[in-house]
């Protein structure tokens, strides 16, 4: 078991004062047998009536909505957690996790990554194939930030050779499901200071276990959970919709610190 | 019957009158046409409405208990009932209205359920349309102009009034309610059945708003008025598809949504009629499944039968498509309102052989149809009275119990021989007469 | 139902606002074509400058179809009478199918007018639309706020035509009165300032032509709707 500390912050700072500002903010760690939330504090400036809800990948959310002009955002989530993977149990899978999405469709390139390593693949556990699947993108794919961008998919990322947590999550999801291991994104800080991070989890014999492609390990208890889904596009941190405001500017700031 | 042939041409008048349109986008720009209306009515027999009501109550009470396993527990899949290649691969599944119980765990509160009569006099279901399906604004107003053309017609016939379905329609609005007012959400005027949307509005007295009339707050839904005072809103009847309800879930760029629509509707602070994600349960490929479907989940044989159906998914139905391409109608499972329909008989061996070679790539878009010879219902067309082909899209009812509407819109095909009768591909309509005895 | 949005406020208003400027701009093109037969066959030029329309029509003949009936431009008799059916056709619910049916008649009439080698004959049928409309109006239209936000449209439309078209200050008072009594009833904001200036210029002055185009610009500042919000 790890005990660690957590905080997410993030700002945004409208050029203009924006009005009927909604928002749906996936920054709530999730709160389980493997993950316990210990202590949590929430601040979020300026808000109307902040209500916590869930979607239905079942992360926690924060919306609202903010009537009254404003031109500047912020968020600031802080607390401690207690992390032990091995209190996770088993759950049924639910079929999604199989099938391509928007972002992970399989292109040719795709397509023939993933044939080059089912021979290899074949007889082994979901986990060594996942951890096979990511040798084989690491040796196709490098670290590069501002070349892809949120949108980019896992066809077109492969094909630039380079790019972020975002997208080496997206290609490893890709592969896994094209034979035939589940998996789906992860959203989440990781130990460190820094932004927030993506990885994925992939599903072997009634458990999720977490892979980190962009960190060639795998995930252990110094990773704090946010959210998951078929890809990005169920994951944002945070999602909005405003009126007015011309340009933004957003920071973000994520840590997690073992105790 | 003949009073009401020979006024024909000014019951179309008065329809044009009441506005009784339907809006079609042609090189990008909006049109509104009149909808054609065929005086002469089809009519079915007390006993034969008997029948069709039981079937399709059966049928979709099924979808309904489809609906709520699909996006709970997946016990038909677990069970093999189904592949689930056809639940997650439909564009209709939409894994964000997950494990969420609808007020009174009703789904398809209104479905449209299309039908035909074959020559055989049997009939047919050819598609279910679970999500917004339109038209019984259509023969609610032609009725009440037609009583006043022809009332003698209608003192001898014993014909059902079917000018109730504003009452039918505002019961289940009613019976879903989970506090607040009742509200109808258009898109707005430039949709194809704006006509519908207003009309029920009145007919119903509900609410009448444009999706910036309306916000949610606390997870509840609210309707802003004039005023500056807020209203809660119990129940909406939304004529957006899902994908345009809630920007904060499904399409960010919609400017016809609610923002968190779906979180109040998940909290249960609202019903939402028709419920998000019904497209699943009206997919072409699905549709091969409901007959087995309410053996399974009713243990009863299904009283209406589907059009024979083949899926090119199964290795013998696919040895079977391509071998009887020319005499079958292909379907495109990702397509609606008469798109993506392919007659066979009417392709060029090229044609042919690309269609056989789609359905080979990607077997699963596709669904085949024996063509059902669908009996023609006579119509007066420019003062002859001739036969067209037409079917017949029931409207049944779901709140705390299911109404089959005793009446229909039954479309016909404008050309001669022609099977196309969809409004957008320019069909006509008729009322459809159920008799009392 | 008495429940009503801004949106549907703004609908009401301006549905109101055009039927009467179909109405009275009509009329006094009737005038206005009786001078043209035989007296002074540019007296349109006239008539436009009072609209505040540019001239775009060659002689007398393109004025009397085109003005009346050229889809095309946004001037013309017809345009506006869209413009009602736009704002009507979103209100079914509010004034009901069969008060909504007047305006679909008046169009089907203009249309009609378009084809017809006697077009002002079919003029007669507008008005007879328009009569319609508002008894209709009057009987059908459950909601009493409903019915005085679509005449509080009218009366202002109706003291900006006839404030363009000098008529008598007499009757612009006396209209003006009705458009204050309407105030009260209406239930919706109105622009305060706006109603003073009014005040003081209609009640008491007894020529009004220097003050025109004040009248005018206060009319237009009267009656306060925001203008529907979309999401950026």
């Amino acid at each position: 078991m790890q005990r660690v500390e957590f905080s997410y912050s993030m700002k945004i700072e409208f050029s203009a004062p924006v009005v009927r500002h909604c928002f749906s903010l996936r920054c709530l760690p999730f709160n389980n047998e493997w993950q316990r939330i210990r202590e949590l504090f929430i601040d979020v400036s300026p808000h109307n009536v902040l209500t916590e809800t869930a979607d239905g990948f079942g992360n926690r959310i924060l919306t609202d909505r903010i009537t009254e002009p404003h031109t500047l955002f912020s968020v600031y989530v802080n607390g401690i957690a207690e992390i032990d993977l091995s209190a996770a149990e088993p759950e049924p899978l639910n079929g999604i996790y199989k099938y391509p999405s928007q972002h992970t469709a399989c292109g040719p390139l795709l397509t023939a990554l993933a044939e080059a390593q089912r021979a290899a693949c074949a007889d082994r556990s979901p986990t060594e194939k996942a951890k096979l699947l990511m040798e084989a993108l690491r040796a196709r794919f490098s670290y590069k930030s501002g070349v892809t961008r949120v949108e980019t998919t896992a066809e077109e990322a492969l094909e630039l050779g380079q790019g972020v947590c975002q997208d080496y999550a997206h290609i490893l999801i890709a592969l896994c499901r094209a034979l035939g291991v589940p998996a789906r994104y992860v959203a989440g800080i990781q130990e460190g200071t820094g932004e927030t991070h993506a990885w994925v989890e992939i599903y072997d014999n009634g458990y999720w276990v977490g892979i980190d492609p962009t960190n060639h390990k795998m995930v252990d208890e110094r990773y704090l959970k946010l959210s998951h889904g078929r890809d990005f596009a169920d994951c944002g941190i945070n999602r909005g919709l405003f009126i007015g405001g011309c340009t933004q500017k957003q920071t973000v700031e994520a840590s997690v610190r073992v105790l | 019957m003949y009073r009401l042939i020979d006024h024909k041409e000014e019951i179309n008048r008065l329809l044009s009158r009441y506005g009784v349109k339907f809006g079609i986008y042609k090189n990008n720009e909006f049109h509104e046409r009149l909808f054609p209306f065929d005086p002469i009515p089809r009519i079915l027999t007390k006993n034969e409405f008997a029948f069709l009501e039981k079937g399709l109550r059966q049928r979709v009470h099924t979808l309904n208990l489809f609906l709520n396993d699909i996006y709970g527990k997946k016990q038909i899949l677990k069970d093999g009932v189904l592949p689930e290649d056809f639940v997650y691969l439909s564009k209709g599944f939409l894994p964000p209205c997950e494990n969420i119980a609808p007020p009174e765990r009703v789904y398809n509160h209104i479905s449209g359920i299309d039908l035909v009569q074959g020559k055989d006099m049997a009939w047919y279901v050819l598609e279910d349309n679970l999500r917004i399906p339109s038209g019984a604004s259509y023969p609610m107003i032609a009725r009440d102009l037609c009583r006043r053309a022809a009332p003698d017609t209608f003192e001898t016939n014993a014909v059902t009034d079917n000018r109730d379905y504003g009452k039918l329609l505002k019961r289940v609005l009613d019976d879903v309610n989970v506090g607040g007012i009742d509200v109808i959400l258009t898109p707005g005027r430039y949709n194809s059945a704006f006509f519908e949307h207003s009309y029920l509005a009145e007919q119903t007295g509900a609410v009448f708003a444009m999706p910036q009339d309306l916000f949610v707050e606390g997870n509840v839904l609210y309707y802003s008025e004039y005023s500056g005072e807020r209203r809660r809103v119990g129940t909406v009847y939304r004529r957006i598809s899902d994908e345009y309800i809630d920007p904060m879930t499904f399409l960010p760029d919609s400017l016809l949504g609610v923002p968190h629509l779906l979180d109040a509707y998940r909290a249960g602070n609202v019903a939402v009629v028709n419920a998000p994600g019904n497209g699943v349960a009206d997919d072409k490929g699905i549709y091969y499944f409901v007959p087995e479907m309410i053996r399974y989940y009713l243990g009863e044989e299904p009283i209406l039968q589907n059009a024979p159906t083949y899926l090119p998914y199964y290795e013998t139905d696919r040895a079977y498509v391509l071998e009887h391409l020319d005499r079958l109608v292909v379907k495109d499972v990702s397509e609606a309102g008469g798109y993506g329909v392919v007659f066979g008989s009417g392709l060029t061996k090229d044609e042919r052989q690309k269609l056989a070679d789609a359905i080979r790539e990607n077997p699963r878009r596709f669904i085949a149809q024996e063509v059902v010879d669908f009996r023609e219902l006579t119509v007066a067309e420019a003062g002859q009275v001739t036969t067209r082909k037409a079917d017949l899209r029931a409207f049944v009812l779901y709140g705390k119990e299911i109404t089959v509407w005793k009446s229909g819109l039954t479309r016909y095909a404008r050309e001669a021989g022609s099977y196309v009768v969809n409004s957008s591909q320019g069909g006509g309509f008729k009322d459809t007469w159920v008799l009392s005895r | 139902m008495g429940i009503i949005s801004i949106k549907s406020t703004d609908n009401l208003f301006w549905l109101g606002r055009y039927v009467e400027r179909v109405f009275t701009t009509l009329k006094m093109f009737s005038e206005c074509y009786d001078v043209l037969i035989d007296v002074d066959e540019n007296a349109y030029i006239a008539f436009l400058q009072k609209l505040g329309i540019p001239n775009t029509y060659a002689y007398k003949a393109d004025f009397i179809t085109n003005f009346l009936f050229d889809e095309n431009n946004p001037n013309s008799v017809l345009s506006t009478l869209l413009c009602a059916y736009d704002n009507a056709v979103m209100m079914r619910n509010e004034i009901s199918s069969e008060t909504m049916s007047y305006i679909q008649l008046a169009v089907n009439a203009m249309q009609r007018g378009k084809e017809s080698s006697a077009p002002m004959l079919k003029l007669q049928e507008v008005f007879d639309c328009i009569f319609a409309f508002w008894g209709s109006a009057d009987d059908y239209v459950e909601s009493e706020t409903t019915r005085n936000i679509l005449k509080f449209g009218r009366s202002v439309e109706r003291l900006d035509l006839y404030t363009r078209f000098s008529q008598p200050a007499a009757l612009i008072r006396k209209e003006f009165s009705i458009l204050l009594n309407r105030l009260y009833k209406v239930g919706v904001d109105c622009n305060l300032s706006a109603v003073d200036t009014l005040m003081k210029i209609i009640l008491e002055k007894d020529d009004l032509e220097a003050d025109k185009t004040t009248i005018q610009t206060e009319l237009s500042r009267l009656f306060v709707t925001t203008p529907p919000d979309y999401y950026a």
